[in-house]
């Protein structure tokens, strides 16, 4: 398979989660309170700026075939994340949650919330107001947040590669770059490389001009 | 603090006469053992680089700063730029498994086999089965481990139960951590994790030859080459030996 094919295969189920829960999440930073909101602002952040390598780490130690929760998804699905694309998808939420997360919520407080305070003051629901006030307002900054979110699982390599291992499964277009380089084969890492150059222009692109909108 | 920052910053960049050694990563334990001597001998300090010899073997082609190369096999692109000095030892594979392991099976996909997984028995693992070996063709012991199955003509079946390590340390790490089920490493590297066992060299009629050559290059300096003669020399072969590496092919 393609090493783009397979980077899809593990980049859009990976998009599925961090899409809605951390436009979720973003939205709680944005407008919630309280020490909860400061245990995810911190939640959020680490992560983020974690080595990727301590992260796919993690991710092994936990979900590996003798981590606590890896060592019960096999007793009780049969389900196996190391060598697999759910594993690399994994990683890929580990490292774009977050930076959904923090985008969303810049997204969202960028809402004037004189706005929502009026639809609420005019008799409309909490979830009324979201729907037809809030999000649609914070809905440029949102494409702009997935389109980054995208681009950061799509960019990830370490861990990747530390966490679900170099498999046909799991050879996305970044672990095909650093085995094509390693083998001498620098037309394949040259092509691939090239190619993410131009995936990553148009969606930076794309993202400013979203992130221009208001 | 700028004052103090800035003479650091060019101290540790400083280049000390040093020299650095690419080895296979199965040499770890034992060039660790000599780099004293090596150091002693040639009176300044020596580094070494290890990894996958295929690796290594690209690396050195694209003028890594390594002169001096001791591979898990014969590498064909580096007789361009290179010269074979001597064979440092000899090396055999074995089938691994974790201590206390499942033996043939795995988990819910696994039927619990009771008989014990051999070399013979690996064409007849169930589907959940993941067998270890190293990616090819970088990392040598994948090499050697391909020729033994097809060799044994397990291949086919075996094939699609494959997963890939880096380097051969990360195969059996694969296999201590219980990611696999089994893996094919050198018989030098069992040693290194407690939690890792042998379950038997690979049979005569499949034993690939498993030899260490050492490369110098072709624009090596004296010093290189002096390095390169005292990995060839007798007290390096007994460290080998002392680390479970043959003297001579088995």
């Amino acid at each position: 398979m393609s090493p783009f094919a397979v980077s899809l295969r593990v980049v859009l189920p990976a998009l599925a989660f961090v899409v809605p829960l951390g436009a979720a999440a973003g939205h709680f930073l944005a407008r919630g309170r309280g020490p909860l909101r400061a245990v995810l602002d911190a939640a959020v952040l680490v992560p983020l700026v974690l080595p990727p390598s301590v992260v796919g780490y993690g991710l092994l130690l936990v979900l590996g075939r003798r981590g606590a929760i890896g060592a019960m998804l096999e007793r009780a699905f049969d389900v196996r994340l190391v060598f697999t694309s759910a594993g690399a998808s994994i990683a890929a939420v580990a490292v774009a949650l977050p930076l959904m997360a923090k985008a969303a919520e810049a997204a969202f407080a960028r809402v004037d919330k004189n706005l929502e305070d009026a639809a609420l003051a005019n008799g409309l629901s909490r979830a009324a107001t979201f729907r037809v006030v809030t999000l649609p307002l914070a809905l440029p900054g949102l494409a702009a947040a997935t389109t980054l979110a995208a681009l950061r699982a799509l960019g990830e390599f370490g861990a990747t590669l530390t966490f679900a291992g170099y498999s046909s499964r799991t050879a996305t277009a970044p672990l095909e770059v650093y085995f094509a380089m390693q083998q001498g084969d620098d037309a394949r890492a040259l092509s691939l490389s090239l190619a993410l150059v131009v995936v990553s222009t148009a969606a930076a692109l794309l993202f400013h001009a979203w992130s221009r909108k208001r | 603090m700028l004052r103090w920052v800035l003479p650091l910053a060019l101290l540790a960049s400083c280049n000390h006469p040093r020299t650095t050694v690419g080895a296979a990563i199965s040499l770890k334990e034992s060039m660790d053992a000599i780099q004293p001597r090596l150091e002693r001998s040639r009176g300044h300090a020596i580094e070494f680089a290890f990894g996958a010899s295929g690796d290594l073997a690209s690396q050195m082609e694209r003028g890594a700063p390594f002169d001096v190369l001791a591979t898990a096999g014969d590498e064909p692109r580096l007789h361009a730029i290179a010269d074979e000095t001597c064979t440092l030892a000899w090396n055999t594979l074995v089938l691994v498994h974790r201590r206390g392991g499942t033996v043939a099976g795995s988990g819910a996909a696994g039927t619990a086999q009771t008989s014990m997984l051999t070399w013979t028995t690996l064409a007849q693992t169930p589907p959940g089965f993941r067998l270890a070996i190293g990616l090819v063709p970088q990392v040598p012991a994948g090499v050697y481990a391909e020729e033994a199955l097809h060799a044994l003509g397990a291949w086919d079946a075996v094939s699609p139960k494959i997963v890939r390590g880096t380097n051969v340390r990360n195969v059996l790490d694969l296999v201590a951590r219980g990611e696999a089920d089994a893996g094919i490493v050198y018989a030098t590297d069992v040693a290194i994790r407690p939690e890792v066992e042998s379950l038997g060299e690979v049979p005569d009629r499949a034993r690939p030859n498993v030899r260490y050559p050492v490369w110098v290059a072709k624009s090596a300096s004296q010093d290189a080459r002096a390095i390169a003669a005292l990995l060839c020399d007798d007290e390096t072969k007994r460290a080998l030996v002392s680390h479970g590496f043959l003297e001579r092919p088995p």
